[in-house]
């Protein structure tokens, strides 16, 4: 591995211009876009700065309590980011969605790290942390879309569920289909992600390796890991989450209890 | 409290004392008591909003009162597994609700969740022609049926789980009259079959005196009052 070529700074700069044209563009239409635009830039800079340099402090530690630990901080966010993308209902599911994630996403972090990829020890942070930020970031996803959708049809099919419910059936029999519906959308778009790839974008992770001078082909093999890795983590993290959420939905008579909140 | 207890001789069916409900800090019922008897039909109208569903959806436990009892032949509902007694304690939505299917898909669906052996098409034709619904096959989409036709299809639906009471919502709202008829006179079918209660809310009369002969009492202030 040679490592990629560097950027200097007047370089980094250039790259502004892609925003400045953003920016240009959202003036002129009228977008509303600009305040947005200038955040989201200096955060994205602030951030993978202080990141740079967290990575460079972690990559060095070599204590198993240690990694696992920031490994659940991460889950953590990734849990309170996903409260300000659903719909807000008087379920709460904060907790059993973090331990959902993080029950799920540990499972599957080690068994790439350590029995996929062979790193020894089974919790190298240049590994684990990489790899398990992935997971998080895409799974984190399917489960906002999936708690999205099960309470929006938890709420909108009310009359059928309860026509369910009259007729003896139990909160678990009176939404299966709505069970159901609220996985399949979450895991939808990382299956939809296994028929695009290769051919209809380079994903960044083996775009990464090619440009930091890996070989194609082992950067393949770590992209068909990736992948699947990343359906197998959506699919466990929506499975647990949805779950555990639904019985918050119902009483333990059966009742559906969940209520829309207006604000 | 007013107590809406007819001459029946027979013990009480359904039996509610001072059920209170609010919907936030709103009070909808307020210490409402009421009786239903075997073979009795009640009559409950209202203003609109003064809480007629709202009390149906508490009987039929799909809303938890605030206080109050409930005894179901005597005995608390808290009692009776919750899915056992909403096949005896049968409720009627205002809407008729059709699962995506066939007439005979949405008839056995009460069949889904219980073990019993769910009876057979001769069977279901024939509750179909004493419910005049002759016309319709029981392999027919049941999303093609009328308002009317649906309702009754769904009341159908309820009396194959052999319920010992019915709550009707509104039943007739959305129907014409001659529907509204229909629906009343497989109600009235219902009742003599098995001796049932029926409790029966509406915002008039809805097609029920003719038909029914109920009690009549008035939901006013979230009590339940005889009418005058």
């Amino acid at each position: 591995m040679t490592g990629a070529m560097d950027i200097g700074i007047p370089q980094l700069l250039i790259a502004l211009l892609f925003i400045v044209t953003a920016g240009v563009a959202s003036l002129r239409l009228r977008l509303g876009l600009e305040r947005d635009l200038l955040w989201g830039t200096l955060r994205t800079v602030a951030q993978l700065v202080l990141m740079g340099f967290v990575l460079i402090y972690v990559f060095q530690l070599r204590q198993w309590y240690l990694i696992v630990g920031l490994y659940t901080v991460m889950i953590l966010f990734a849990a309170w980011i996903i409260r300000g993308r659903v719909r807000s209902t008087s379920v709460s599911y904060f907790l059993p969605t973090f331990m959902s994630m993080a029950v799920s996403y540990l499972v599957i972090n080690v068994l790439v790290v350590a029995v996929i990829v062979q790193a020894d020890p089974w919790y190298l942070p240049k590994y684990f942390i990489p790899l398990g930020g992935m997971i998080i970031g895409n799974s984190m996803n399917a489960i906002a879309i999936a708690l999205d959708r099960l309470f929006s049809d938890l709420i909108g099919k009310r009359a059928r569920i309860e026509l369910l419910i009259s007729l003896g059936a139990t909160a678990r029999e009176a939404s299966a289909e709505v069970y159901r519906d609220a996985i399949r959308a979450g895991m939808i778009p990382s299956i939809n992600a296994m028929m695009g790839v290769g051919v209809v974008f380079i994903p960044g992770m083996m775009t990464g390796q090619i440009i930091a001078g890996s070989d194609p082909l082992v950067a393949v093999k770590y992209q068909i890991v990736v992948m699947l890795m990343l359906v197998g983590s959506t699919a466990l993290g929506s499975l647990l989450v949805i779950s555990l959420v639904r019985r918050r939905c119902f009483s333990a008579d059966h009742r559906l209890t969940i209520r829309e909140r207006s604000s | 409290m007013i107590n809406i207890v007819s001459e029946h001789s027979t013990e009480a069916v359904l039996q509610v004392r001072d059920l209170t409900f609010r919907y936030g800090s709103t009070p909808v019922l307020s210490e409402l008591s009421l009786d239903l008897y075997r073979d009795d039909v009640l009559l409950l109208t209202g203003a609109s909003g003064a809480g007629k569903s709202t009390l149906l959806r508490v009987l039929a436990r799909l809303l938890e009162p605030e206080s109050g009892t409930v005894l179901l032949n005597g005995q608390p509902r808290e009692d009776i597994d919750p899915t056992r007694y909403r096949r005896r304690v049968a409720y009627l939505q205002q809407q008729p609700v059709m699962v995506s299917g066939s007439v005979r898909e949405n008839l056995l669906l009460s069949f889904r969740f219980g073990s019993a052996e769910p009876p057979s098409r001769e069977l279901l034709g024939e509750m179909l022609d004493r419910t005049a619904l002759s016309g319709v096959s029981l392999e027919q989409s049941a999303a093609e049926l009328s308002v009317g036709q649906q309702q009754r299809i769904a009341l159908l639906r309820l009396l194959l789980m052999e319920p010992e009471v019915l709550l009707l919502d509104e039943p007739t709202a959305s129907l014409d009259d001659e529907a509204a008829r229909l629906l009343m006179e497989s109600v009235a079918a219902a009742r003599e079959q098995a001796d049932r209660a029926v409790l029966l809310v509406s915002h008039n009369d809805g097609g029920a005196s003719d038909v029914l002969s109920p009690r009549r009492a008035v939901l006013r202030s979230g009590h339940v009052e005889e009418a005058s």
